[in-house]
């Protein structure tokens, strides 16, 4: 889209019919792009300056809502709890994707279904997923302990809970992960590896100095928006841990949500989710920025 | 990638859209009644037929699930389009009454109207001297529902269990004691028990848990201690402290109950009832509202016992659900007739007729009681409970907010990582601070 405008203006000469062609092809998506984005955005900046719970009228408190969140230390610990699962969560996944990737891109009997395999954890809605892990993991009447005979406790422990939901998060997502390595792996030309390894270059020494720097736009962006999708983590949890034990799972998107829907404190939440909306924000420009010098 | 919230989504949407509706078309001249139980709502229809047949007036029962009725209620409510009746209880209608959302029913129905209706439920929702809503459904005490085979395997007779008493200043007590004899471990062995494993427990007890309303509440009431004094929070008392450090032993030192992390809300929800209905929890204390559930699903004889008595006697909470007549109605003459219908005996004959739930309305209740009769179930330990005196039930505006804030802390206390008293401190003061914030 922004490629075609780019190129109507560089020909300056795009005659009407051709704009009102334009026009009326881009119309659908902008359209979408006005309904689903422009609109709420526009509404969470409004009601980041309102105190509403959407019985009485809303009122305006300017930054109050902001300023407030300077104070709420529920907010700031659900921000740390969510880096934190992140910072197991995102290495992880990306790690794994790009082993598995590397396993994958070369076809050997059975990988395509093993590759289908790998996929289908992505395929399933993440409250599925939740629930499914729940019953596994339950101290009570779950997988594990209807197999070793004992009460175990794991997501009741305040350390192993995080850990645990991060980890089902990359069982979830690293299917969809290595689809991208696979297809980044697949489209590099065989002669640099044939070359590489008249060279002698071992299989480490291949992924390390040819592959790996050829396949950076694609490392970059699975990065990028695997923490963006990251800091928006919310069904999994809701099913795995409701946030608990105490707040050891509350990531924001939760916290928001409990704002916002439990608490109808909308104002508060708008301003939650601006700030959560920033960091995003902050890591796609990142991103952009990452894949430009690419270029 | 994508990012995906299902349900936050979905909310978020309905918000959008209420935001952008403005004011949603109002059906034609149908009056809307909202609520959330499918069981009543299957004899809301069957009433409303007889309604309509009648008055010609038609209702639309719009049926929407617990998990997100307050969120579609609010949502409607803010476009302009909120039902005409709809089904509120304790916690949630002080927002809404002072929002002006909600007419007084004494200036709709008259005052009189109030005789016929149980007395508990309309002092539940009376304030600023008004009642904001027709009883429709009045919840008996709490109570122990008890797994009749379990008792016979442990010895136990129904007359002890119906006797248990509990003294968190003694040694033991009955009801550690009959815990402990229904408690048992693969092996057979029950707590205290040489060789007794708490890892591999196969039955527990008694069904001690975070559960405000079936747990909480009696152990509090039932010391002379209660959870809310008003709207301020008062569960950090010494008596309250000494309450629920018994609840809290029953399952980390005496091990007769599931651990916390299989029970704690919100992710433990139904958890003991499922237990129970496995046959892994002996004594079930819970109510009526469970008593559909039991009667259909539990492969076991079972039957009611009363409250087990503490210090100060055995004290229960009671609730009531009541349908709320909305301020903003395009249709206040039916609006008006639709809450008459369901103000009478004739109206609620049907929610008590398959023994769902038992209607505020006193002259509808005999077919609460008749079906229990029938189907050899003696309900009266439920409601002779309420003799004795009641605790106050939770209350208050932004209760939500509250919640959220001790939710966390208590299930800590629960899970033995908090001491009691300390994380009771902290719990209370920081459901008041959010009560106060949000008030």
């Amino acid at each position: 889209m922004t490629a075609n405008q780019a190129a109507m203006r560089r020909s300056g000469s795009a005659s009407r019919a051709d704009r009102r062609a334009a026009a009326i092809l881009l119309a659908p998506s902008t359209a979408g792009l006005v309904a689903f984005f422009l609109v709420p955005i526009g509404v969470v900046l409004w009601l980041v300056t309102q105190s509403w719970d959407l019985l009485g009228e809303p009122t305006w408190v300017g930054l109050g809502n902001l300023t407030a969140l300077l104070r709420d230390e529920g907010f700031g610990r659900s921000l740390l709890v969510t880096l934190g699962m992140g910072l197991i969560a995102v290495p992880l996944q990306v790690l794994l994707g790009l082993a598995l990737a590397v396993a994958l891109a070369r076809p050997v009997p059975g990988s395509a279904l093993f590759g289908a395999a790998l996929l289908l954890p992505w395929l399933a809605a993440p409250l599925v997923v939740g629930v499914l892990w729940r019953w596994i993991l339950s101290p009570v009447g779950g997988v594990i302990p209807e197999l070793t005979g004992r009460t175990v406790d794991l997501l009741g422990d305040p350390v192993l809970a995080p850990v645990l939901v991060s980890l089902v998060v990359v069982w979830s997502n690293v299917g969809y992960v290595t689809l991208f390595f696979v297809a980044a792996l697949v489209a590099i030309p065989r002669e640099y590896e044939e070359t590489a390894m008249l060279e002698g270059a071992g299989r480490l020494r291949r992924l390390w100095s040819v592959e790996l720097p050829l396949i950076r736009p694609t490392l970059f962006f699975v990065l990028i928006t695997s923490c963006v999708s990251f800091f928006g983590l919310f069904d999994t949890v809701v099913a795995l841990t409701g946030g608990g034990p105490g707040a050891a799972t509350d990531v924001v998107a939760l916290h928001v949500y409990r704002a916002a829907f439990e608490e109808f404190d909308l104002g508060r939440a708008a301003a939650m989710a601006l700030v959560l909306g920033g960091i995003q924000a902050v890591l796609l420009v990142v991103q952009w920025r990452l894949l430009r010098s690419e270029r | 990638m994508t990012v995906r919230r299902a349900a936050g989504a979905a909310s978020v949407l309905a918000l959008a859209a209420a935001l952008l509706a403005g004011c949603a078309p109002a059906s034609e001249s149908a009056v809307t009644f909202r609520l959330w139980d499918p069981q009543a709502a299957d004899a809301y229809e069957a009433s409303f037929e007889e309604f309509r047949e009648e008055t010609g007036v038609p209702v639309d029962v719009e049926l929407v699930p617990w998990a997100d009725y307050w969120t579609q209620l609010r949502v409607d409510i803010a476009s302009g389009a909120a039902p005409d009746v709809f089904w509120t209880n304790a916690t949630a209608f002080p927002e809404y009454q002072r929002a002006g959302r909600l007419l007084p029913i004494g200036s709709v129905l008259g005052s009189d109207a109030a005789d016929g209706w149980e007395p508990r439920v309309v002092e539940q929702y009376t304030a600023d001297g008004e009642l904001w809503g027709v009883p429709q459904l009045t919840d008996p005490g709490i109570g122990i529902f008890y797994n009749a085979d379990a008792l016979a395997a442990a010895g136990v007779t129904a007359d002890q269990v119906a006797d248990l008493s509990w003294d968190p200043a003694a040694e033991t007590d009955p009801l550690r004691e009959v815990a402990a004899a229904l408690t048992r471990d693969a092996a057979g062995q029950s707590p205290g028990k040489p060789g007794f494993d708490p890892e591999r427990v196969e039955q527990w007890g008694y069904s001690a848990s975070n559960d405000l309303n079936a747990i909480l509440l009696q152990f509090l009431g039932s010391n002379g201690a209660a959870w809310q004094d008003g709207d301020e929070f008062v569960f950090d008392s010494p008596a309250a402290v000494e309450a629920l450090a018994y609840v809290v032993d029953l399952i980390n030192a005496d091990r007769v109950a599931p651990p916390a992390s299989a029970t704690n809300p919100p992710a433990g929800g139904d958890a003991a009832r499922d237990l129970f209905l496995q046959g892994r929890i002996a004594l079930f204390q819970t109510g009526a509202y469970n008593l559909a559930n039991i009667a259909e699903a539990a492969p076991f004889d079972w039957g009611i016992a009363p409250l087990p008595a503490g210090p100060a006697g055995a004290i229960s909470v009671t609730n009531g659900v009541v349908a709320a007549a909305s301020a903003d109605s395009d249709a206040p003459d039916e609006q008006r007739r639709v809450l008459e219908w369901i103000a009478s005996p004739e109206g609620l004959r049907h929610l008590g007729a398959d023994g769902s739930a038992l209607p505020a309305v006193l002259d509808a209740q005999d077919a609460y009681f008749g079906f229990w009769a029938d189907q050899g179930v003696d309900v009266s330990p439920l409601l002779d409970v309420l003799d004795n005196g009641m605790v106050q039930p939770p209350q208050g505006a932004d209760y939500p907010a509250a919640e959220n804030a001790y939710r966390p802390i208590l299930n800590e206390v629960f899970a033995g990582r908090e001491p009691v008293e300390e994380g009771l401190r902290r719990a209370a003061a920081a459901a008041n601070e959010a009560m106060r914030r949000d008030g």
